[in-house]
């Protein structure tokens, strides 16, 4: 089979309207632009496949397809592109995104494309419809009736039609079939040929279904050539020369063998005809190729096979005059033997360290000097291990130890040898369980389906996909690429019967929900088998449920007995009288939220009810988490894109109740890189915008939040959003982008940073889930949202260049959390607290502690009961004189500036609180009679009460706006002893707005991002506090020992420079001189760093210059050294081989080289 | 630099092959309806939405106009405008607000009261055409918004034909420059001036025939804490149809309310939107273009060719052709011929432009839309049986 790229010009067509998508933002053919990058059949993506007919003699046929432009089905286009001469185009019929509706790709703008496209000379139109059933077929009778018109009336006058897989009776007409099919089409099966008055049809029956196999192109390969027969027949371009293979019989007796087998039979040659004669076995493999001189014009000639394995096979014959092809044809062959080999494995999968073992059964004679081989294939071909025994028994039992550097997919093939000879074989796939943890990932939404799906999957793989997410089971070629999973196994919803009771039953119902889950879960073992990064409980699904069932009521007061030990406590909160806790009650039978409660004022009984809700899913969380790990012991389960901090939901709850947790990008991901282990996967879906500026924007906002994956919706997708691939499986225009800015993520960030420290500078803030839910009660609103006042001091924060680590309510309950690790805590909208926080955060402020709070600390309690006055005013140096809404004024504070010189910084417009005083406090400011920034002095620490919203303080991101809020947050941060260490400054000098600065640590060495995530481009100096050695990564250049770097910032793209007190030294590689085929290399991999990591690119050459894509691409070592395992498969080519090392921080490249030399045993 | 020159051929086939070809993208997205919910005006709630939606793409900019009202079961005929009935919902539904911008009132009776009589969007000879067309007790009004091929601005034009005195015709325009936000810095530019948020001022309708609606925090890709800054919008009028021009800047919604000639029925307007354009970019650029729209305006054909110049005979002779191959169709034949009769007094009546020529290109634009739907069909049937 050949490869195949595109020529030069096309590639610059097809690049020229790239850019014009990209570049003409506002330009006239935007959207019809974009069009033709959806329908582009010029692919970059070569796949192997027989040139059947390119160049042909007839020269190109114009061929109009009408396909779907769904998953792998437009490469169906590409395909037959690369086999035979045509100049085709495409038009889509698609499933509009998000929704039920489908219809012509481009709507009003794409039947316009394809009106233009109609209007063209075409020699043929295709319809193609998928070979599975579940979706329409495509059919001429689905265009529009003008353009239906314009289609059929070209094929009246002359082109030709061809519907694959689908029919139209009103145009190929029953009494105009061919009773006897062209000779042309008579090896194609199932098709039907017609006269369209002047034109020619042919209707083909759908694709065959093509299992996932090694060698699974031939089948392709030879359906590909039928479709191509058709569209040459019914452009009336079938050649002139006419071939047939004959073979001697249905089947071949292997015993027959070396021998004259098929007959060739040609007529209509010209003298410069020559044949090429092929024979290919099913697993691609090429056992004889034959070239002959035709000679005269008709002849035959019969055609000897040699002694092959019993088997199938194909022989195929391309006949070409002048170097362009004039005919081509093919016959399967099937050759068979008396002896047989039958393969059972004990599991077809195995984690690393187990055994993969199995027993091998012979069938016929067995004589002397016959071994069967038992080998382990890549889906390279590669022979990555093998066992060799004699065949003297019927059968022969075998094991293999599971190596880590095993790939996903093994082919285990047992194959009877005669000598040198192979005489017959069998195979079966096996798993290595591989579940890519520990690793910076790339996750993919949904799975290629189709015949084809194996190359989008190769393209996937080429393109840094590493794990892919969805429903059912992983098919096989999945484990080819070396794809781990995410399988979706539920979607949690809280629908409920007409009583009131959850569907399919009860959360708290024991019995039921077990049954259930475990139902849910059994269904996964394939999954398991394959090797599992996470299970997934669904995405948009809800994360809080209860019921009217009594189960559910008995799990309620069981929860309301942990939250409140004895039930007068309740009683007091909720202003009930009940006796014990198996008495309580909702306080309407069917009022499953408490919603009344709330509407009465009675927020205890309310929050308490919603708290439980949250409770429940939790608790289901765990219920299948457990379920989960008796099936993967090693399985990690939780949910993703649900869960949001907006929604009051409880986040700590869910990172205790998973093992895993990607929200949609949002608030909730500062709580959860701040609370969860950083082994527990955590990211965010992106795809959801097509430029690539938005889309790096989303995807380095992951690396900066500390997630340790990007997710990306969805590998196919045309119109609101795209695909990471496009319809002809190349990577989308701002794909290829979005692949260029993140390569250093690739080269080994994304796993160095996986191992070192986000610094958060000792700022802690508090998340507290009663007073999410106190935001939303009395007057609260008035003083903005939970989320919008936590976000607001997110962005001061990080306009000061700063970052922070969240702590949760329940952290402190529970004695996780040590507070003498923060200098300053914010206390944002903090408005309900159970009495043990506020005294935790009273001693932390005794004890030296900085207490920051914006309006209303702790004015209710642990259940949002309101209380008479806050339970940290004595903190704060206030006093509460009334609940009140917020008052909005104009408002001004004094602070003492660097200079020591007073300032006075206006507050217009200000949102505060006017219901407190300051008593012990001091006040540096006000609005009318309203105290703002309230200081206080307790203990050996200090609280400082701001009294106001700083989401109503303008100014800091916006350039030229007034520095007001930096101001103010410098002071207050002032008071802690806390300010940036690097600092950013535009060319005026003054402080750069709308910029972040993200810092980790590993070992010395700093790692430190710039991101601005949205605006424009801005010559800024980042200073450091003292010279240091630094690196800018992306640009992979070194910038000298510096305490001041120039630097462009590029809006939207983070950039990376590294800090280093001594400049890091390449990494150094120890490998054995030389091995035999079939042994592994093992390179150690040693950093120069006395302390902390570095991240290299590992590449290995082989001796003609490939690379071996087998080999784990990035390690991070450190100075004990890793060790890399480079294996040499047993068909490997000798020579020399070299290992390069390149150390992500520097750009230098270690090299290693060594010798293979071959085994012994000699190849297969 | 091979490569080069060949990009640059292709680039100037591409954009020849597009003008040449250039039309606008209409599509009329449906009625929509539901039941209206909290946060909608009081008056509403309860009530049935009816909302339709028709998108003008011009391939530089789409457009989407929307009729949008509540309707009362209990009486069917009548239209409740809730926050307005004329809305602009794209490029960006903040600007000209999509919810209701351009509000007609008629000696004080505001037209959206009266249930629209047709909604319809079509497309020809490279402009899109959006009528709004009722039948009120004053008059007869179309309001018609033209979008050209490329073009990045809508004309508009309110045409009355009156059946009682007018005495007074005002356009009530909202927009909510760049963003729904309240903590704004709105600003409107005219030709004299800058009027920041907060004022309420008087145009002088000589000198200030255009207005340019902005907001100083949030400009195009400012993001705030809930919303991010779309950019500014525009509109343009003719000074010598207009009596007055009353601007209040609020800090969330910006009102412009142009009191018109009463002795006028023709009366003309140029909307923008700078969705995607920074402030400064647009207002230079709307500054530089103005004098030569206003111009264009006030001679501007509103008459759409597609409908004035449709060629009936021509039609009729396609149709017999088809016809021929279907003998059999004679509910078709006589479809035909019954919308080729109600079609010639239509047109004739357009064409005479006497009163009744609003509802009869009306009536005419329903029609013709029937007729080439249609013929399509009749077309493809014939062919198919001649296979």
């Amino acid at each position: 089979m050949a490869t195949r790229r595109c020529p030069d010009m096309k590639r610059t067509v097809f690049l020229f309207l790239v850019s014009l998508m990209l570049a003409c933002g506002a330009c006239l053919a935007q959207d019809m632009a974009e069009l033709e990058v959806d329908h582009s059949v010029r692919a970059g993506f070569a796949t192997p496949h027989t040139d059947w007919a390119v160049p042909y003699v007839h020269g190109k046929t114009r061929v109009l397809f009408f396909l779907r432009g769904h998953g792998t089905e437009p490469r169906e286009v590409i395909e037959l592109q690369q086999r035979f001469d045509l100049d085709p185009q495409m038009v889509f019929w698609a499933r509009v995104i998000d929704s039920t509706k489908e219809g012509w790709h481009g709507a009003e703008r794409g039947v316009q494309r394809m009106t233009r496209l109609l209007g063209e000379k075409w020699d043929a139109f295709v319809f193609l419809s998928p070979g599975g059933s579940g979706v329409r077929d495509v059919s001429p009778d689905m265009l529009p009736g003008e353009q239906q018109y314009q289609m059929l009336k070209a094929v009246t006058e002359g082109a030709g039609l061809v519907i694959v897989g689908s029919d139209d009776k009103r145009v190929l007409k029953e009494k105009n079939r061919f009773r006897q099919l062209p000779a042309f089409l008579r090896d194609v099966d199932g098709a039907s040929a017609f006269t369209i008055t002047k034109g020619r049809g042919v209707r083909l029956p759908k694709p065959p279904a093509m299992e996932y196999r090694r060698g699974w192109q031939v089948d392709y390969d030879e359906w590909d050539m039928c479709v191509g027969k058709a569209i040459l027949w019914a452009a009336g371009k079938e050649p002139k020369l006419n071939l047939t293979l004959q073979p001697k019989g249905k089947e071949l007796s292997r015993t027959d063998l070396p021998g004259a087998a098929v007959t060739f039979v040609w007529q209509g040659a010209s003298s410069r005809v020559t044949a090429d004669i092929k024979l290919r076995r099913d697993d691609g493999k090429v056992l004889l190729t034959i070239k002959r001189i035709l000679g005269k014009s008709e002849g035959a000639l019969d055609l000897s096979l040699p002694l092959v394995r019993s088997g199938k096979y194909h022989l195929d014959v391309v006949a070409r005059d002048g170097g362009r092809v004039a005919g081509f044809v093919s016959v399967p062959v099937a050759i068979v033997c008396g002896q047989t080999t039958d393969l059972a494995l004990d599991q077809n999968w195995a984690e690393i360290g187990q055994k993969l073992s199995g027993k091998v059964r012979l069938s016929g004679e067995r004589g002397a000097g016959r071994r069967v081989v038992i080998s382990l294939f890549d889906r390279r071909d590669r022979q990555v291990a093998r066992q060799i025994v004699n065949a003297d028994a019927a059968e022969l039992s075998f094991s293999f130890t599971v190596e880590p550097w095993f790939p996903m997919l093994l082919e285990v093939r047992a194959t009877l040898m005669d000598g040198k000879n192979e005489v017959s074989t069998a195979w079966q796939f096996a798993n290595v369980v591989k579940r890519h943890r520990d690793q910076f990932n790339f996750v993919m939404w949904d799975a290629p389906h189709g015949a084809l799906a194996p190359w989008a999957e190769q393209s996937l793989a080429e393109t840094g996909v590493k794990l892919h997410l969805s429903g059912g089971s992983p098919p096989s070629y999945l484990a080819a690429y070396d794809m781990a999973w995410i399988p979706y196994t539920t979607h949690i919803d809280t629908a409920k019967d007409d009583k009131g009771i959850m569907k399919p039953m009860c959360w708290a119902d024991d019995a039921k929900i077990q049954a259930h889950v475990d139902g849910i879960v059994d269904k996964q073992a394939p999954s398991r088998q394959h090797g599992v990064f996470v299970y997934s409980l669904g995405d948009e699904i809800a994360v809080r449920g209860s019921c009217l069932d009594p189960h559910c009521l008995a799990a309620y007061r069981n929860y309301l007995r942990e939250q409140y030990a004895n039930i007068a406590a309740l009683n007091t909160s909720w202003g009930s009288y009940y006796s014990s806790f198996d008495e309580v009650q909702l306080s309407k039978p069917d009022d499953n939220d408490e919603a009344g409660a709330l509407r009465a004022g009675n927020f205890p009984r309310w929050f308490d009810r919603q708290a439980y809700q949250s409770y429940n899913f939790c608790k289901l969380c765990e219920r299948f988490g457990k379920s989960f790990r008796r099936l993967d012991p090693q399985s990690r389960c939780g949910f993703e894109g649900a869960g949001t901090f907006g929604h009051a939901d409880d986040l700590d709850g869910f990172v205790r109740a998973n093992t895993f947790w990607s929200p949609y990008p949002g608030t909730a991901d500062e709580v959860v890189r701040s609370i969860a282990p950083r082994d527990f996967p955590r990211a965010n879906w992106m795809g959801y915008t097509k430029d690539a500026d938005s889309l790096l924007e989303k995807y380095w906002r992951m690396v900066t939040r500390g997630c340790d994956s990007v997710w990306w919706w969805r590998w196919d997708a045309m119109g609101r959003f795209h695909g990471w691939l496009a319809p002809n499986l190349d990577p989308y225009p701002a794909v290829r982008e979005i692949l260029r800015d993140t390569q250093i993520v690739r080269d080994g960030l994304g796993d160095l940073l996986l191992s070192s420290t986000m610094q958060t500078d000792g700022v802690g803030i508090l998340f507290s889930h009663a007073s999410a839910y106190a935001a939303r009660v009395q007057s609260s609103p008035s003083y903005g949202t939970y989320e919008d006042n936590h976000t607001a001091f997110h962005n001061a924060l990080r306009e000061m260049g700063l970052n922070f680590l969240y702590f949760t309510d329940r952290q402190m309950r529970l004695g996780e959390v040590d507070l003498s690790k923060f200098k300053v805590i914010f206390l944002p909208m903090t408005q309900a607290m159970g009495a043990q926080e506020v005294e935790m955060l009273r001693a932390y402020v005794r004890n030296g502690g900085v207490l920051v709070a914006d309006v209303r600390p702790a004015i209710y309690d642990g259940h949002v009961k309101p209380l008479a006055a806050g339970q940290l005013d004595d903190v704060f140096g206030v006093k509460r004189v009334a609940m009140s809404a917020a008052f909005a004024g104009n408002g001004s504070v004094k602070l003492s500036s660097a200079g020591g010189k007073m300032e006075t910084l206006d507050l217009p417009g200000v949102r505060a609180d006017a219901g407190v005083q300051a008593t012990q406090a001091t006040a540096v400011g006000s609005a009318g009679e309203t105290p703002l920034l309230l200081s206080h002095d307790f203990g050996k620490g200090r609280a400082m009460l701001m009294n106001l919203t700083i989401t109503g303080v303008q100014g800091r991101s916006a350039k030229g706006a007034p520095e007001t809020a930096a101001r103010l947050m410098q002071w207050v941060l002032g008071q802690a002893q806390v300010a940036a260490p690097l600092t950013l400054t535009g060319t005026d000098g003054q402080r750069l707005r709308n910029v972040e600065i993200t810092r980790w640590l590993n070992g010395p060495v700093q790692i430190v991002s710039v991101f601005r995530h949205h605006g424009t481009a801005e010559t800024a100096e980042l200073r450091l506090p003292r010279p240091l050695y630094v690196y800018d990564l992306k640009a992979r250049k070194y910038l000298g020992k510096q305490q001041a770097v120039s630097l462009e910032i590029t809006p939207f793209r983070a950039q990376f420079y590294v800090l280093a007190p001594q400049p890091p030294r390449p990494v150094t590689l120890k490998a054995v001189p030389s091995l035999t085929t079939g042994g592994v290399q093992q390179v150690t991999m040693t950093s120069s760093l006395a302390e902390g990591q570095q991240a290299v690119k590992v590449q290995v050459k082989l001796p003609d210059g490939s690379v071996a894509d087998w080999v784990c691409p990035t390690v991070v070592t450190d100075k004990r050294g890793v060790v890399v395992d480079v294996p040499v498969a047993h068909n490997d080519p000798k020579g020399r081989w070299t290992v390069s090392a390149t150390d992500l921080y520097t750009g230098a490249t270690a090299t290693a080289r060594f010798m293979v030399k071959s085994s012994e045993g000699g190849d297969r | 630099m091979r490569k080069f020159s060949l990009t640059l051929t292709v680039c100037f086939s591409l954009v020849l092959c597009s003008v040449s070809q250039a039309q606008v993208l209409v599509s009329d997205l449906g009625v929509e309806t539901g039941i209206i919910g909290a946060g909608a005006p009081a008056h509403t709630i309860g009530l049935q939405r009816h909302q339709q939606t028709i998108v003008m793409d011009t391939g530089a900019q789409k457009y989407a106009l929307r009729y949008v009202v509540a309707l009362d079961p209990k009486n069917p005929q009548a239209a409740i405008p809730g926050e307005g009935y004329i809305g602009m919902p794209e490029p960006v539904g903040c600007n000209w607000y999509g919810g209701g911008f351009f509000d007609l009132q008629i000696n004080g009776k505001s037209i959206g009261t009266t249930l629209v009589h047709s909604f319809t969007g079509r497309s020809s000879a490279g402009r899109g055409t959006t009528d709004f067309v009722f039948d009120t007790a004053q008059a007869v009004v179309r309001v018609r918004f033209v979008a050209r091929a490329g073009g990045d601005c809508l004309f508009a034009q309110a045409l009355l034909e009156p059946k009682v005195e007018i005495k007074s015709v005002r356009v009530a325009l909202r927009c909510y420059p760049s963003a729904f936000v309240s903590n704004a810095d709105r600003h409107v530019l005219t030709s004299s001036r800058d009027i920041k948020q907060g004022d309420r001022t008087q145009l002088d309708v000589a000198g200030e025939g255009w207005a340019f609606y902005y907001d100083r925090i949030y400009d195009t890709g400012y993001a705030g804490v809930n919303q991010t800054g779309a950019g500014p919008c525009a509109a343009l009028w003719v000074p010598s149809q207009i009596g007055k021009v009353g601007l209040n800047v609020g800090n969330y919604a910006v009102e412009t309310v142009l009191d018109l000639k009463p002795t006028l029925c023709d009366f003309r307007f140029v909307f923008f939107d700078h969705a995607g354009r920074k402030n400064e970019a647009a207002k230079t650029d709307f500054q530089k273009r103005a004098p030569a729209l206003a111009q264009e305006l006030a001679a501007f054909a509103f008459t759409d060719p597609g409908v004035a110049q449709w060629p009936l005979a021509q039609k009729q002779a396609e149709v017999r052709r088809a016809l021929a191959s279907v003998p059999v169709d004679k509910e078709a034949a006589a479809r035909y011929e019954h919308w080729g009769r109600e079609l010639a007094d239509q047109l004739k009546q357009l064409h005479d432009g006497s009163a009744g020529a609003i509802m009869a290109e009306a009536d005419a634009t329903r029609t013709i839309a029937q007729w080439e739907g249609g013929l399509a069909d009749l077309k493809l049937k014939a062919l198919l049986n001649d296979i």
